[in-house]
């Protein structure tokens, strides 16, 4: 006789609180350590910020004054860097995304030095700058052979972005203007890129981002003059740079050393919003029509 | 004149347009997509100023074939096109390299799916024309009113010109993706199942608008709507796949093709039995 | 309107130079470095533990294994407790708890390099050094690496979790299996690939960095004898002595960086083959 079915007993007693416990402790050490971090950053740094720290000059090698050489400087070569940047790295974007079929072996190439180029260590990049941009080509320790330094590594980010920005244009849109005769060159511009600015706008920003953050690779290009440069061939320290002189080099250069470090995160986040709004924005309009 | 041919006449498809006209028509046409092959062997000749309508079960090549007619398929990669097409006295697949632009501004194309440029719907009927040479303002304005005109749109948005495409209704958008290839005045359009997003008042605008077009260009229409080929339709021509390859099995005049079918797959189709 | 050939011609130039800017930076960094390295050896670098540059001697071998550790030490901190952090965020913590729970990682993986060292030096290295002096050592940079990566390894796996098929959970359910078995078992073991992404990328990161070791591992050239000693990177030794080293010094910085770019460049390879692999064989 077959027995009628009764509803199965739990399998194994075995409780599970224990991972559970695990997973949520894990979990909310994790978000708390970065919370208690940056709250530390700030509840350090957001004291020291003033219009004085923002504006003056640094006296006693950084320990008073203010920053706004350093902001100069800072701004200088972001900028260098990413006006030269972008139109080499819109330039590969487009050639790689409308002049070459994906999975053609030059596009393999191309895509793959560039994921090469990316993980490449910035303090290699510091070296080279040096030795290239600094010597070779005469340019000493310069706003400028920082910023063309930064261009090398930055290349590679903002073009992936603006690859993936070009790549989402919709193909009806490229078919409708094929369909109307217009050219490649005037489908490109009049078409394509206007659809695909959401995705370069965020390259660009990330673009800047990076520059932002990088140190390493700067230390021996742009150098660490404390000082108002007075034109891209002078020597100036980024606040990356900044940041670490006062934290290292400097005794009792702490407090400076967060109130650089906030003010350097909180432009940081100001990209990061930026970027979202570009994203939702695009986001928007593809869901609209 | 024969429509299909005999088996003997295949090799002679083409024959000399008569004057003035802008004649099309491919002979043994056939297009692959990589190692899939889409269309095998497709010999017709459009006849001009009338209405081509080519219907088929879904799958069996009749996008293709359109896109085979403005070298559209040159925007997909790893297309390959063999055998001719047409267009006027240009072979325009032939070994001396035609310009795909100067084709297109001679056949026009509307999509399934309307897709007016993210911009005004001025700029978007302004865009081609700049682009192929008309700078003067008031020549823009007249060009760009009649086409509007045409299509019955020019009461509706004369007044907005300057809002976004997007904003307007479907059928809308899709008369203005009808005016936006009008402009260039090309002699052929294509039409890619122009009305199947639309609600039926479109519908009949759009109809009502291609039987007033064929007096001056020629149409060829792709439709999955019976109903709408046997309403607009002069010519039809049956397209069917064979283990995946498109290929043409009946073409003719459109009361013939309704009535007295010679395919019996024709006749099946027709009668909705597959 | 400029012709398509023009265009094209111009775009490839572009597209060129940014892909010349990889065999530019390698080569020339190779060809420094090559003379010194024909004329001693590989082995003279790769064996020999005296770093002396004036007198000669570039054994790079303690500063290899000690930037070898670091990164190991980062990675295997830092892996799993991203991949339970991920693991959390996308099935333990509500909707909207998740979605700060996101940006927050999202901020901490875009702080530069230079803030985590800011943070080891002035809050980790006194801890340390009350435990054991200095302070600055092997393990302080292994703990500010791994806090470094944590939060990318966490942004890769937790994309893995969230492109997971949403019928994997609902067929977990109707089986009857549990949360915690639904996301050791099934969810973690989908998203391996991700992780192991995550891994090699943050690998690539800790061995490429600079800021963070030069600023809490103390610097003194040295075979680690236990966690609590002071080491000295690859990387921090080229930061620290570019500024004055000449002639087969410099050389000798060439070769470490070749090292450090070879090193980088089979991780990011690795990664694109395994990636690679993946998608050929399910
Ligand atoms: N871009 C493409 N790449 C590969 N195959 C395609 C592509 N476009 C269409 N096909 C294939 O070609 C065949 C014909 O497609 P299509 O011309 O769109 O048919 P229809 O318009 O009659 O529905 C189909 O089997 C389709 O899968
Ligand atoms: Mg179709």
């Amino acid at each position: 006789m077959v027995e009628a079915a009764t509803i199965a007993p739990p399998l194994g007693a075995r409780s599970t609180l224990g991972i559970d416990t695990l997973v949520w402790g894990v979990g909310l050490a994790l978000l708390a350590l970065f919370g208690l971090l940056l709250a530390e950053m700030f509840a350090a740094g957001l004291p020291v910020l003033s219009l004085e720290f923002i504006t003056g000059e640094a006296s006693d090698a950084g320990r008073s004054g203010g920053i706004s050489a350093v902001l100069v400087s800072t701004l200088w070569v972001v900028a260098l860097a990413v006006g030269i940047a972008l139109p080499l790295a819109l330039g590969t974007a487009l050639y790689i995304s409308e002049y070459l079929g994906r999975g053609s072996t030059l596009y393999r190439l191309i895509h793959g030095s560039l994921d090469v180029l990316s993980a490449v260590p910035s303090v290699v990049f510091g070296l080279f700058g040096n030795a290239v941009f600094c010597e070779l080509l005469g340019l000493g320790y310069s706003l400028a052979a920082g910023a063309l330094t930064l261009v090398c590594m930055i290349v590679p980010v903002m073009v992936k972005a603006s690859v993936d920005g070009l790549t989402a244009v919709p193909t009806e849109l490229r078919a409708a203007g094929s369909a109307l005769a217009l050219s490649k060159p005037a489908l490109i511009g009049h078409i394509v890129l206007p659809a695909a600015l959401p995705g370069v706008a965020s390259g660009v920003l990330l673009g800047v981002a990076r520059a932002l953050a990088e140190t390493a690779a700067l230390l021996f290009t742009s150098g660490y003059v404390l000082r108002m440069p007075d034109s891209p061939l002078d020597s100036g320290r980024t606040l990356s740079i900044h940041i670490y002189d006062l934290a290292m080099n400097v005794a009792g250069g702490d407090r400076f050393a967060y109130g650089s470090a906030t003010v350097l995160v909180i432009l940081l986040l100001m990209i990061n919003g930026a970027i979202a709004l570009v994203s939702s924005y695009a986001h928007r309009r593809t869901t609209d029509s | 004149m024969g429509y299909l041919g005999d088996a003997m006449d295949q090799r002679q498809a083409c024959h000399e347009p008569a004057a003035g006209e802008i004649s099309l028509c491919t002979d043994q046409l056939c297009l692959s997509y990589g190692s899939k092959q889409a269309l095998e062997g497709v010999s017709l000749e459009i006849k001009p100023r009338a209405v081509t309508a080519i219907i088929g079960p879904s799958g069996s090549g009749k996008s293709s074939f359109l896109c085979c007619l403005n070298r559209l398929t040159d925007l997909t990669a790893g297309s390959a096109v063999s055998g001719q097409v047409k267009v006027g006295s240009t072979e325009i697949y032939g070994t001396q390299r035609h310009d795909p632009v100067q084709l297109r501004r001679q056949v026009g194309m509307v999509f399934q799916r309307a897709n007016p440029f993210p911009f005004s719907i001025w700029k978007n009927l302004a865009l081609p024309l700049r682009h192929h040479g008309v700078r003067d303002k008031q020549q823009l304005r007249q060009r760009i009113e009649s086409a509007l005109q045409r299509v019955g749109l020019w009461d509706e948005v004369s007044d907005r010109l300057n809002t976004p495409a997007g904003a307007l209704s479907g059928g809308q958008q899709q008369r203005l993706c009808i005016a936006r290839a009008l402009v260039l005045e090309p002699s052929i359009l294509l039409m890619d199942e122009p009305c199947s997003a639309l609600d039926p008042i479109s519908t009949q605008r759009i109809e009502r608008l291609i039987l007033e077009l064929k007096e001056r260009y020629t149409i060829v229409i792709v439709t999955h709507d019976l109903a709408q080929a046997r309403r607009i339709a002069d010519h039809v021509a049956l397209f069917w796949s064979f283990e995946g390859k498109g290929r043409l099995i009946e073409y003719g005049p459109a009361p013939q093709i309704f009535h007295h079918p010679t395919h019996e797959l024709t006749g099946a189709y027709l009668a909705g039995h597959i | 309107m400029v012709s398509d050939r023009l265009l094209h011609s111009l775009l490839a130039l572009f597209a060129a130079l940014a892909a010349g800017l990889l065999l530019l930076v390698v080569g020339f960094i190779a060809q420094e470095a090559l003379g010194l390295l024909q004329q001693l050896g590989v082995g003279a670098f790769l064996f020999h533990g005296e770093w002396q540059p004036y007198a000669g001697r570039f054994g790079l071998l303690p500063m290899l294994l000690t930037s070898l550790l670091l990164m190991l030490g980062a990675v295997a901190i830092a892996t799993p407790l991203a991949v339970v952090g991920a693991a959390c965020i996308n099935f333990y913590l509500g909707r909207h708890s998740a979605i700060l729970a996101r940006r927050l990682v999202e901020i901490a993986a875009g702080i530069p390099s230079v803030v985590y060292g800011l943070w080891g030096l002035t809050l980790l290295v006194p801890l340390l050094a009350a435990i054991k002096q200095p302070g600055a050592s092997l393990l302080a940079g292994m703990m500010v690496l791994a806090l470094m990566i944590l939060p990318t390894i966490v942004v890769v796996v937790d994309a893995g979790l969230r492109a997971l098929p949403t019928h994997y959970r609902e067929n977990a359910e109707a089986l009857a299996i549990r949360r915690s078995g639904f996301v050791f078992a099934i969810a973690l073991p989908a998203v391996r690939g991700s992780v192991i992404t995550g891994a090699t990328l943050a690998a690539a990161r800790a061995i490429g960095e600079t800021m963070v070791v030069m600023m809490v591992t103390g610097n003194l050239v040295q075979l680690p004898g236990s966690l609590f000693d002071p080491v000295r990177a690859l990387t921090a030794n080229i930061a620290l002595e570019m500024a004055y080293a000449m002639d087969e010094h410099r050389s000798a910085l060439y070769v470490s960086s070749l090292f450090l770019l070879l090193f980088a460049v089979a991780l990011v390879l690795t990664n694109q083959l395994l990636l690679g692999w993946r998608g050929r064989h399910g």
